[in-house]
């Protein structure tokens, strides 16, 4: 399995670095139309072919990277903060504010979360902040009952008496000792949480609801290949290979994490 | 088990009311009133009219008025009227559950079908090299996104190769046909979209049995069924099978939100007349009252089928006592 | 002869190693007879019982020398079919804990009916064989599952499920360990009862001396993957001829020693990937020489052929035994 992690750990790390390189290694700006190149094949000029505006494809493809990592990071990021913030609060205090925090959890988990994020991208204009935002909050809830978990079985331990004895604030305790100490099953959640976001975010943007053009994402690429499906399939192939392997690439790195955590 | 069932029944109440409340925050306290973008569509609407309209769905009110008002109406399974063809809401969504949870009904079995004996045959086989094609397929499975294996399919399946249709759930001509080949051509349209909407589930179903099925391997249970001189066949597709099938009830009660929610995309690529598109269109067109029905019917179905997979999982473990 | 097992050698895979956890094991069963196999936990014991009909899992381990004889037939060069033929009929199991041993999902009435070979009058002999292992409050009902029964009465079921086949040979491994001790004593009464009853040829594998001396005709003591002494019970517990049986002797609290107390065997039973070169016991010996640590010994006369012991020393030193108290 380990070489699975390395494998998957691998795809993410290209990706990042080709989104972060994009302004240097692209040969063409990713919003210049050519209407004398217009849905071109891959040749030596664009490796990728272009759009139907013309465009280079490989350059937009590299941007759309940035787009669909920093959307996966962010709204993460955003989830992570919400899972175990609430999380933490349920199981340190217990009591009502747990029965609150968890009922809610059920309560969220029972909407189809794609449904959720339709429904208030229906009423926000869908924007790449607003997408961060909505993705993050509506899939805190598996982390959330992750740290609830480690951290009610963490709080009986000995070291968190002690620091209970030595007169140490509720906020302390928590944000220094119990979370550090509940983080490891929550990373895996989060490795896994970017594949599922940046699914979410390709999803919608070739619904034509996400990431809006002419900023270009894999999604909304896609959307454009499905309108030009018979006649070219280089727009097809390229961004669904790309989100595929990316995805494929943080699964294997949460899956690897969590054998290694199982192990140790 | 009456009793049982009766007692879930009414833990559900305060779920219902929590799906409901969330429901109505999401539209109600974001910036903005749902009339002021109906107003939009036509700038002659004025401040007059509007505001006739904002009484009209009592928008004038406190919010918490208008949400028990909502809630009365909602006990009643008045979800309001659309505002795009101002049918019942409840009427559209009626029309459109069926297509949508037979399609789900129908990729869930076929995920059984094929996850189920995948998994088995991978644990028994732990570590060989099909066991290893079978978790590189997996993985595969849970990367590939669902809209891009629509498109590709219905680009060979249904373009090139001219095997199956690529829109709508049956042929135009379809009140001409027999009975037979009706059936045959509403499978025919549904096969790509059932495939698609089991792609993911295959995998997680198929990951999900091998793990289980290596855990009860090694069950002392298990050794004694050995000892006792069972054939290899009883010991695997007996012994071990039914402890490791009975927590697939569970998960299949956990996935529907995920396969409803999956709806959404198969059925705007395929053309196909269900709740997930309806869900689309209300959506592009913000029809509040169908947004908010489908909502918490959706909700509603997830918590009717986590209840469903509660009580078929108490009724197979003979370990879960009913009475108590 | 119910069982003779020779040379045997098995392996375990630890870390992609084979390291031999059984390192060349002797060991006899007479018809009719229960041998008790004693040592601590870890010693191989309960491998040499799953060796037996090779209930040792491929990914664990596999057994790579000797010969496991029921009668005339070798186990170790069975096929399949006659492989099965052994765990249907010849040999039975009961294992540490019943409660794990069962499995959950099926009813206790089914389980024991999967056991009997041959299905003819089922009902009748179920009935039967749980009246004589004292479970007939349950007899009649189909419908019960393991879980609702107690744990032991759930290892009553195992015996039962074990002794329905009227096997050759009858495996204990630690079938005490997990009960309470009140219902210890009724099981090992059931199964001394059983075994008089139905002439049974049983091995008793146990990390408890006493329950051994108890039960047992014969006693083995294995160290370290090897028997270092066997004889009959009454001879190990009068005059013991290994240290290490001493050792197991002083850990058990109840018994009254005529002189001074060992007390328990220093240190811990060494890892099998770092076994000293000659006695095994060696580093945890009250009586080691120098001589000790040269090659690993052979078994020496205690007192008669019939008790032996892997102890060089066992002519110059005085262990004591147990009083008759």
């Amino acid at each position: 399995m380990n070489k699975l992690m390395v494998f998957g750990a691998g795809i993410v790390i290209f990706f990042a670095i080709a989104a972060i390189l994009a302004p240097v290694v692209t040969p063409y700006d990713p919003g210049k139309i050519d209407i004398d190149n217009i849905l071109t094949a891959p040749s030596r000029e664009h490796i990728l072919g272009t759009d139907s505006l013309g465009r280079d494809l490989f350059s937009r493809m590299l941007y759309g990277a940035r787009v669909s990592l920093l959307v996966g990071l962010i709204a993460v990021g955003i989830s992570a903060i919400i899972g175990v913030s609430l999380g933490a609060i349920a199981g340190y205090y217990g009591g009502f504010a747990d029965v609150l925090i968890m009922r809610f959890v059920d309560i969220m988990l029972c909407f189809p979360t794609f449904f959720l994020i339709l429904a208030v991208i229906a009423l926000l204009e869908p924007s790449i902040v607003n997408i961060m935002i909505i993705i993050g909050a509506t899939s805190w809830m598996g982390v959330a009952r992750l740290i609830r978990a480690e951290i009610l079985s963490l709080k009986e331990r000995d070291f968190i008496y002690a620091e209970h004895a030595i007169g140490a604030g509720d906020f302390r305790i928590i944000t220094r000792h119990l979370i550090p100490n509940a983080m490891a099953p929550v990373l895996v959640s989060i490795t896994l949480g970017v594949a599922a976001a940046i699914l979410v975010e390709s999803s919608l943007s070739f619904l034509g609801i996400g990431v809006q053009p002419p900023m270009p994402s894999w999604g909304n690429i896609l959307s454009e290949g499905k309108s030009v499906m018979g006649a070219a399939w280089w727009m097809m192939l390229f961004p669904g290979t790309a989100i595929f392997i990316t995805v494929l690439g943080y699964n294997l790195l949460g899956e690897g994490i969590r054998e290694k955590l199982l192990k140790s | 088990m009456i009793k049982y069932i009766l007692r879930r029944l009414i833990g559900l109440v305060p779920l219902l009311l929590g799906i409901s409340i969330i429901t109505f925050a999401v539209i109600h306290l974001a910036p903005g009133k749902p009339t002021d973008l109906e107003a939009q569509f036509n700038p002659k609407v004025s401040l007059e009219a509007r505001e006739r309209l904002n009484h009209i769905y009592g928008l004038d009110k406190p919010l918490h008025i208008q949400y028990i008002d909502w809630l009365k109406r909602l006990s009643r399974f008045d979800f309001g009227i659309s505002f795009t063809d101002s049918r019942p809401v409840i009427a559209k969504i009626a029309e459109r559950i069926p297509i949508t949870l037979g399609i789900n009904l129908a990729s869930i079995i076929l995920i059984l079908l094929i996850g189920i004996p995948i998994g088995v045959s991978s644990a028994v086989k732990e570590k060989s090299f099909y066991d290893r094609s079978m978790t590189v397929f997996v993985f595969a499975g849970f990367a590939i996104p669902t809209f891009w294996l629509s498109l590709i399919l219905m680009d060979i399946v249904g373009v090139r190769w001219g095997l199956l249709p690529v829109s709508g759930i049956k042929s135009l001509d379809f009140d001409k046909f027999t009975s037979v080949e009706k059936i045959i051509d509403i499978v025919r349209h549904l096969a790509l979209p059932v495939f698609v909407s089991a792609f993911g589930g295959l995998a997680g179903i198929s990951r999900y049995m091998r793990s289980n099925m290596v855990h009860v391997l090694k069950q002392d249970y298990i050794r004694t069924a050995r000892a006792k001189g069972l054939s290899e066949r009883d010991i695997v597709y007996k012994h071990a099978l039914k402890n490791a099938l009975l927590p697939v009830v569970t998960i299949l009660g956990l996935s529907i939100p995920g396969l409803i929610g999956g709806s959404v995309i198969f059925e705007s690529i395929f053309s196909i007349p269900g709740m997930g598109r309806l869900f689309y269109e209300s959506v592009m067109s913000r029809d509040y009252p169908v947004i908010m029905g489908v909502l918490v019917i959706g909700a509603g179905l997830t918590l009717l089928g986590n209840l469903l997979a509660d009580i078929s999982y108490a009724a197979v473990d003979p370990r879960i006592k009913l009475e108590n | 002869m119910a069982l003779e097992i020779r040379g045997l050698r098995v392996s375990y895979n630890i870390e992609g190693r084979g390291i031999e956890v059984v390192r060349g094991l002797d060991l006899d069963i007479n018809k009719g007879e229960c041998v008790g196999l004693v040592g601590e936990s870890g010693c191989g014991k309960s491998t040499v019982g799953l060796a037996i009909t090779r209930l040792i899992p491929e990914r664990k381990g596999s057994i790579t020398a000797g010969n496991i004889l029921l009668g005339d037939k070798d186990v170790l060069t069975l096929g399949p079919d006659g492989l099965r033929d052994v765990r249907r009929s010849k040999v039975s199991y009961v294992f540490q804990d019943p409660f794990s041993s069962l499995n959950p999902v099926f009813t206790v009435y089914d389980q024991l009916k999967e056991a009997l070979p041959d299905k003819r009058n089922a009902d009748e002999i179920i009935s039967g064989t749980l009246e004589s292992v004292g479970l007939s409050g349950i007899i009649g009902n189909k419908k019960i599952y393991p879980h609702e029964l107690s744990g032991g009465m759930q290892q009553r079921v195992m015996i039962a499920m074990a002794i329905m086949p009227n096997p050759g040979l009858l495996i204990l491994d630690e079938p005490t360990t997990a009960l309470d001790v009140t219902v210890q004593n009724q099981i090992l009464d059931l199964v001394a009862r059983l075994k008089d009853e139905m002439k049974l040829s049983v091995l008793f594998i146990s990390h408890d001396l006493r329950t051994v001396f108890r039960i047992s005709d014969r006693v083995f003591v294995m160290y370290a993957g090897k028997i270092v002494e066997k004889g009959l019970k009454q001879n190990i517990s009068l005059k013991p001829g290994h240290p290490y049986t001493v050792g197991l002797m002083d850990s058990m609290p109840s018994f009254e020693r005529r002189k001074q107390k060992f007390n328990a065997i220093e240190g811990r039973a060494p890892l099998f990937s770092e076994l000293p070169k000659g006695c095994k016991f060696y580093p945890r010996c009250k009586f080691r020489v120098d001589d000790c640590a040269l090659r690993e010994p052979g078994m020496e006369i205690v007192s008669g052929e019939d008790h032996v012991s892997r102890c060089i020393r066992i002519k110059e030193i005085a262990l004591d035994g147990i009083s008759k108290s």
